[in-house]
Formats: C-alpha cells, structure tokens, sequence
C-alpha cells in the first residue's frame, strides 16, 4: 500500500475530516464568549481583518466560522448519499449478476430507465413537496439517484467473477450459497464497491452544492454549496469578500480531489498493470 | 489468383452475409429496448408529475387571477383542460390520454401556465436549440479532445509532461463543473475581460444569420462551452489514459511490437482502436450527467435553454412546461445513447457475432 | 556447425521500490546455425524473460543489468542486439528474428482480420503490397491453412487455427532465427505433436533455427537437437538431447527426467519443495535446498559452468573443474 495517490488521498481526506469535526470547536475557540453563527451578531459585509479572516456575510455572520461549521454537513450529506447509492447499487447489481436471466433483463432494463432519467429536473421537483428539509432527507434522496452506476458496475464485475472456475470449485467442495457470496465473490467485489462509495460521495456533494448555488436547495442546511450560492446569489464578488467564495469552494475541491486520488490509487493497487514498480519490502 | 481480389476483402456493408450475421437482430433487440425504455421512463414521469400535491387547476386559477384578463381566460382554460385531460377521469384515461396527446397530438403538452395563450409546446421549442447545441456541443467535442489527450498521456506515460498533464486532469476533473464556470465568469469576464460573462449574445441583438450576431453569439459561448468541455474532457482523458495502459500490457501489444511494426501503426491500429471501445460504451452512460450538467451551465451563464426555462417554470409551478421538459430530456440521452450503440458493433467485430 | 547467436552473461532484474529483484543471472547460451534448441525449465524459472530480453522487449520493471546478445550473421559482422535502437532495431526485428508468444490465444488484435495483420507485418518492413501478398499465401500454405482464413478475425479462429496463423506470420519473412516460447500450451495433445513436428519441418526446409522454449520435457523430446535447462534463472545444464536425457550429470536434470511418466507404468518420482521465485532464491547454488546430492560448498558459492564431456556443459558442485582430470 505504498501508492503515492492513495497515500496523498487519503492523508488529505483524514485532514479534511478532521477539519470537519472540530470545525465548530475551532470557531468557538476563535470567538470566545460570542455566537458568531448568529444573524446580525456582526456588522454585514465587514471586510476581512484579523477578527474576521473573510469578513461577514451578508446576515452579519461572521463568513470563517460559517465555513468551519458547514464542512461536516457537507460530509455527512455526501457520506450518507454516498452510501444509500452503493447500497441500493449492491443489491440490484448483485441480484442481476448473480441470479441472471429474466431477472437480471428485467433489472437491467429498470437500471437503464432510471440512469436514463434526468435526475436534476426529478429532483427539483421533488424538491416542491418538501418544504423542510433535513440532512436526512436530502442525503436519502441524493442517494437514491445515484444508485444506477454502481448497480452497473457491481454487476458486470459479478458476472464476470461467476464464471471463473474456482467458483465451480468452490461450489463442488460443499460450500452453500450464502458462504460463496460472502466469502467467495464479496470479497472480489470490494474494489468496486470502495471505488462506487467515493464516486457516490463525490457526486452527492456535487449536486447538493450546484442546487444550492442555483438557488433551489435546502434553504435552512448550512453547507458549503449553501455558502457559495448565497455568495454568488448575493454579489460578494462586487464587494470585494471573493474570500467568501473561495474559502468553501476551495474545501470542496479539495473534498472532491482527495476522494478523486483515493479512486486512482485504489484503480492502481487493484489492476497491476498500471503500476511502474514491484511492491518490494 | 490474388488474395486482395475483391471476391476476399471485406464483405461488403449491402451483401447477404452481412444481414444474415446477427446485426439485423442486433438492431431490432436494440431498437425494442429503445421503445421499451423511453415509454417506461415517460411513464415514470407521469407517475411522479401527477403524485405532486397540489391540483394544476386550481394553482392555475390561482396564478391567473393575479393577472391580467384572468376572468375569461379562467373560463375558456378551465373546460379546455377538462376536455383535453380529461382531469376528473382516472389517472389511467388520463395516462392513455397524456400518450395520444404526446405520441399523436404532436407532442402537445397543453398550455403553458406561466405564460399563457402559448402552449408549453412553443416554449421548450423556442428554447431547445439553446439546450441541443451546448449538449451536443459539449458532448462531441469533451469526448473527442479528452480521448485523444487520454490516448497521449497514456502512449507516452513515462515522460515527466504527462505525469504534469495528469495532475492538471485529476484536478480538473475534481472540479465542478459550476465551480469552474464561476471561477472563469471571475476572472476571464471581470477582470481580465475577455469574454463575455454571460447572456447568449449581446443584448440589442436580434437573432439572425449575419455576422455580427454570430461573431456575438460564438464569443458568448465560449465560457458555457469550455466550463463543460474542461471539466467533462478531463475525465475522458484521465478514463483513455487508463485503458491505454491497461491495454498496453496486452499479449497483441508485445507481439506487434515483437514483429517491428511501425510504431505509430501500433497506436493507431492496436492500442487506440481497442482502448476506444470502452470509452465509447462509456459516453452512452454518462449522458444523463452530462445533459443535467448542461443544465445548470445554462442557468448560470443565463443562457435561455431548457435548464433556464425548467427553473422559470418551477417557480410558477407551469406542470405542462416541466413535464415536457423531463420528456424531452428522456428522449436526447436514449437516442444519443441508441446511435451509440448502434456504432459499437461497426467498430467491434466481436459484438457482431454475440446473441447476448 | 556456425554459432549465429550467442547470448553472454546475460542478467535481469526486476525494480522494486528500493532494491532489485534478481531473476535472470549471468546466462550463457550459445546457438548452432539450423538447430533446434530447448530451453526447458519448470514456471517461473525465467524462461519468459529470457525470451524477452533476448529480443529486446524488457519493460518497467523489468531491467537489464548486464549481458550481450551477439547474433553473427553468415555475411556481415556481429552486433549486439540489446544495443540496437529506434529503427535499426526495428528492421531487425521479423526479419532475422521472428518470434512465436506464449500467449498465441491473444498474440492477435481482436479488431483487425487477419489478413491486415500478416500482410502490414511485410509492408512496414518496405515490402511491395503485391510481394506481401504472395508471401503470405505462401506461408499459410505451409502451415496447411485455407486462404480463407485470412478474412476472418481472431475470436473466429480454433485454438490451432490461431497457432498455425502465428507461426505462418512467424516464417512469412523467412527470419534466420524462430524464438518460440511455449509454443504448444494451449492445445490438446494430439494438436501439439502436429504442430510441433509441422514447426520443426518447415523450419528444416527454409534453414531457420529455432530456440523452443518449453516446461513440457515431452516437447523437447520430440523435436529439440540440443536442450538447455533453466533453473531459477540460471542455466544448470546444456547439451546434445540424447546426452542430457541419457546420461544427465545435474541432480536437477535428473529428477526432471525422473518426472517423465513413461508407457510401462512405473512408479513416477516428484521432487520435494518448489522452485524458489525470484524473491527468494537461495544463496550458492539455488538448487540446494532440494538437491539430494547437496555438499556444504553449494550453500556458499554459485558453481560455475563446467564442460564436464565434449560440448556437455553442467554447472554443479559435483563436477570441479579440474586440471588435467575429466570425464
């Protein structure tokens, strides 16, 4: 596990997260004695200065501990999506693979419509029904449009995995059904089932924050992408406060990038062939 | 008797062999599924358009009563929905009805809400070729220029250019592709002012085909255009560059190279051809991300395509306009993907043979 | 009897991350105008990358630490083949030397009719397209393939209609030597002695050497004039077939000989242990974990190669060079 990408993604998401996690200490600590999360606790559009690296938002909120608090909702809304998507992507592919047949064409064929679905205009729809949202509902929803991928991807490596021969063996020596999946072709799926996670993450993230930034997100969740639509929906550009952009569009790359070397790195471990050297001692 | 006589060369594309060899049942499993799939997703739309709260009718009323003329518009709406959508009925006629409409009608989809006597018909088509040109623009030109960047960062892996190209990818990549679009709205519109920020072309100008409007229009295309193209090449790259090397160390690799085989003949006809397969099955999968990115570049940049009316009509709560929309999207990423499909067997023997 | 290659002090290796992998060391062979010789040895004991360094195919991580190839041609001086670049190397390559993989299930371009693939294999070399032709019509002849072959695409071919097209692309341009690496893997029994007599007939007709690469003792049996054995990238013995199979001087040949089942049904010996990999091979002589005649000598120093009889060499302990003393 010497891989340079997997190592660099991986130490820039643990960094991330733990960023993430004692975020809002962080910000109590830079404002003793203050709430600097509540509207009006600060002038507007205070210019940057020491007390504020980035200056005040346009509710009077200090813009830095905004940032700091809205890393782990982004997180947890990709992390939550992410993970509804591989599951739900799991169980079709795998029963499709696995099972074959009818219910795999069947399967397939309901993969295909809803990959073919548009998931943005679906999903602001959606969007009109709920007047509350929460990290809950919002990661749920993220999640179960992202599950066509993975179900595509689990069962093609299934199929492909069903026929090599030590299955049939494996099968002959007395195993049943139950031990084969989990110990058998499991297994060889977890690349792809790691590889499928980031990408959901990744996308969730993605289009929670462009929702946000055209205006049709959930209003009352701070996240990044929040920030950065009211941020452009609000011109802090013309003011002079880009900090307030590009602090939290900053994070999210770097998110996104770290969970992108993740991938790589994985690719690269798991397919020999693309790496330069021998894993040596 | 010469063995490049025409009787041996490849059978040709109208002969009997060829039809005989499975591609007609190719074509017609692929166009079945191509029914199949675009009814299944036009009725999942329906089902989901139709479990929205709220009663059309009565928002509609609601809407128009705060415009203009709303009396004797509400009147002549009102019995021209009930006898077209037959609204009191079940919502299985209505079902069989929105498909006469659709299928039959024209693609009628009823008036539009918001901006009533126009039907919801004019308005997507007024703002289609907005969406058709930046989608397939896009979509053409990302996959082409990543594939061949990919082809060349993969050929050429060990030297220390590439290994720059590839982190520029891998960062562009990780980039949304609205992020990018902001970032390049910043700097290449404002402050460096370049190009123009957003809008379609400039205003005062009326669409035409002289070359003031043109020269106008491609300027102002250019950073809608290159928000997607960077963003989505860069994956294309960073996925061709992949396949390359995976298909470098391939057993026909070795021996072409083993035979003295011209190096640029073994990109060409050995590496490229094979890795390109994949990637071209993979175009046909993202089109459905691809077309709701276009949709959020048009919003930002207010460029007045489908995603631009799609947010309008969201606001007015225009079902007609919405529903449309969602159909016609449906119907671009399955023909798109469709045509796809139907090139992969022209270019891989071994689909040609295979009844899956 | 001309040598027309000479491979000297051959070594390779394998990079890791902060050291190198030994796989190939200081092997010698030398090769005789218009024989066959064998080269066998049990998986992994190099035989590949013997092949593969020998025609200048070493990639990342493989690496080539030391060694010449020499190949001396009846007119004209000899050259190095490792030192050859670019286009030189190039031409050089199907030319003189013509090379049957081991992966021949995938040796072709799946997208491409095999006609394209012999006939660009004669053209790049600055043949005519018409001379292309015919040649190719040639070669498939010999192999006993119908030209009809040649519009057909790889996943449409047998497994031996897939070998016979490789080693029909192999002699189209009439090389000096054929490098055939496992040539018979892939095929059942009755294909494999077909093929192989048919390779070694064609290749007596048109003058070609072959160096027959193989794990399968059998194979070397039938066709091979002279057999080298490869353990755990060395050479421990090289000489006439009859010789090494008769009266076999390292313990190694030996037990592989021993190994052979034979029609009489007797009592088959195996040998213990495995063959080291790379990573682990044993200092000394690397046989000596399993050699039944090991001395303490073999645990230290690697025994050097001894013509033990007239152009019988072996490298083993048990027979010292010494002077005025042999046989």
């Amino acid at each position: 596990m010497n891989n340079a990408k997997l190592i660099s993604g991986i130490s820039l998401l643990s960094f991330l997260i733990i960023l993430a996690i004692t975020g809002p200490e962080i910000s109590k600590a830079m404002f003793p004695n203050e709430n600097a999360l509540d509207i009006g606790a600060y002038p507007r559009y205070e210019p940057p200065s020491i007390k504020h690296p980035i200056g005040t938002d346009a509710g009077g909120v200090d813009a830095f501990a905004l940032v700091l608090n809205s890393i782990w909702p982004s997180m947890v809304i990709g992390l939550l999506a992410g993970v509804t998507a591989t599951f739900l992507g799991v169980i079709v592919g795998f029963t499709a693979g696995y099972i074959g047949k009818n219910v795999d064409t069947i399967l397939r064929t309901f993969t295909d419509m809803v990959l073919v679905f548009p998931v943005l205009p679906l999903f602001l729809m959606m969007g009109t029904y709920i007047t509350h949202w929460d990290l809950f509902k919002m990661s749920l929803l993220l999640g179960v449009f992202g599950w066509p991928f993975t179900a595509r991807v689990i069962r093609a490596q299934v199929l492909s995995l069903r026929e090599r021969p030590y299955i049939d063996l494996v099968k002959l020596s007395g195993e049943n059904t139950f031990e084969i999946i989990f110990f058998e072709l499991l297994p060889g799926l977890l690349p792809y089932v790691g590889f499928s996670l980031a990408m959901g993450t990744v996308g969730a993230m993605f289009t929670e924050a462009g929702l946000q930034l055209i205006g049709l997100g959930a209003q009352n969740l701070s996240t990044l992408g929040a920030m950065i639509g009211h941020g452009l929906s609000r011109g802090v550009i013309g003011i002079g406060l880009y900090g307030q952009m590009v602090v939290p569009a900053g994070i999210l790359i770097l998110l996104f990038l770290s969970l992108n070397l993740i991938n790589m790195g994985l690719e690269e471990v798991f397919n020999p062939r693309l790496r330069t050297k021998i894993d040596v001692k | 008797m010469s063995i490049t006589s025409s009787e041996n060369r490849k059978i040709p594309f109208f002969s009997a062999p060829f039809w005989r060899s499975g591609f007609l049942k190719y074509i017609s499993r692929r166009l079945g599924w191509y029914v199949l799939t675009l009814l299944g997703s036009i009725t999942l739309a329906f089902i989901i358009f139709h479990l929205m709260p709220g009663d059309p009718v009565e928002i509609l009323l609601g809407n128009l009563s705060r415009m203009e003329g709303a009396k004797v518009g509400t009147q002549l709406i009102v019995a021209y929905y009930r006898q077209l959508f037959g609204l009191d009925r079940p919502l299985y006629i209505q079902y069989l009805l929105f498909l006469r409409n659709v299928i039959f009608r024209g693609l009628d989809f009823g008036p539009s809400f918001m901006a009533y006597p126009n039907t919801a018909r004019d308005l997507i088509f007024h703002q289609l070729p907005w969406t058709l040109g930046l989608f397939t623009g896009a979509m053409l030109i990302s996959w082409l220029l990543g594939t061949i960047v990919g082809v060349f960062m993969g050929w050429l892996r060990r030297r220390k250019l590439t290994s720059l190209m590839t982190g520029i990818t891998v960062l562009l990549q990780a980039t949304p592709n609205y992020l990018l679009a902001i970032i390049l709205i910043i700097y290449v519109g404002y402050l460096l002012k370049w190009l123009p920020p957003y809008g379609p072309y400039d205003n005062g100008l009326q669409p035409a085909f002289t070359w003031e409007f043109i020269h106008s229009l491609l300027l102002h295309m250019v950073l809608p255009m290159l928000s997607l193209v960077l963003v989505l090449g860069a994956g294309w790259a960073i996925s061709m560059r992949s396949l390359m090397i995976s298909i470098l160390g391939e057993d026909y690799l070795l021996y072409a190279k083993a035979r003295g085989l011209l190096p640029f003949e073994i990109l060409k006809d050995y590496a490229f051809r094979n890795a390109m397969l994949p990637q071209l099955a993979a175009l046909a999968i993202t089109l459905g991300t691809t077309l709701t990115g276009t949709y959020i570049i048009e919003v930002i940049f207010h460029v007045p395509g489908l995603g631009d009316l799609f947010i309008r009509a969201l606001g007015f709560r225009d079902y007609n306009v919405l529903q449309g929309i969602v159909l016609f999207s449906i119907f671009a990423v399955l023909t798109a993907s469709l045509i796809i499909d139907l090139i992969l067997p022209l270019l891989d023997p071994r689909i040609r043979e295979f009844n899956e | 009897m001309t040598t027309i290659l000479r491979v000297r002090d051959l070594s390779v290796g394998l990079t890791g991350r902060s050291s190198i992998i030994q796989v190939l060391s200081n092997v010698n062979l030398e090769v005789e105008e218009g024989e066959i010789l064998g080269v066998v040895g049990e998986s992994g004991c190099g035989k590949s990358t013997l092949v593969v360094a020998v025609l200048n195919l070493l990639e990342l991580p493989q690496m080539l630490q030391a060694g010449e190839v020499e190949f001396i041609p009846a007119d004209g001086k000899p050259q190095d083949l490792l030192k050859l670049t670019g286009d030189a190397l190039r031409q050089f390559r199907w030319r003189k030397m013509a090379y049957i993989p081991q992966g021949s299930m995938n040796a072709l371009n799946p997208v491409l009719r095999v006609r394209k693939q012999m006939i660009e294999t004669l053209t790049q070399h600055g043949m005519a397209e018409r001379e292309a032709d015919e040649q190719v019509q040639l070669a498939l002849q010999m192999v006993h393939l119908k030209q009809d072959v040649l519009d057909l695409y790889s996943h449409e071919l047998s497994g031996g209609m897939r070998q016979r097209v490789i080693i029909a692309t192999a002699i189209s341009m009439h090389p000096v030597i054929l490098i055939a690496d496992e040539p018979t893997t892939a095929l059942d029994v009755v294909t494999q002695r077909l093929i192989l007599q048919e390779l070694a007939r064609i290749c007596r007709e048109l003058g070609i050497t072959i160096i027959l690469v193989s794990h399968d003792m059998g194979v070397m049996a039938q066709i091979a004039d002279r057999l080298a054995v490869m353990y755990a990238g060395r050479i421990v013995e090289i000489g006439a077939i009859n010789e090494v199979f008769k009266s076999s001087l390292h313990p190694y040949t030996q037990e592989l000989i021993a190994s052979i089942p034979n029609q009489s049904g007797e009592h088959v010996e195996g040998l213990a242990g495995e063959a080291p990999g790379p990573w682990n091979y044993p200092p000394g002589c690397r046989f000596h974990p399993r050699c039944p005649s090991v001395m303490e000598i073999c645990r230290q120093q690697v025994p050097p190669s001894v013509e033990q009889r007239p152009a019988h060499w072996v490298s083993c302990h048990l027979f010292r060079k010494e002077e005025g003393s042999n046989g």
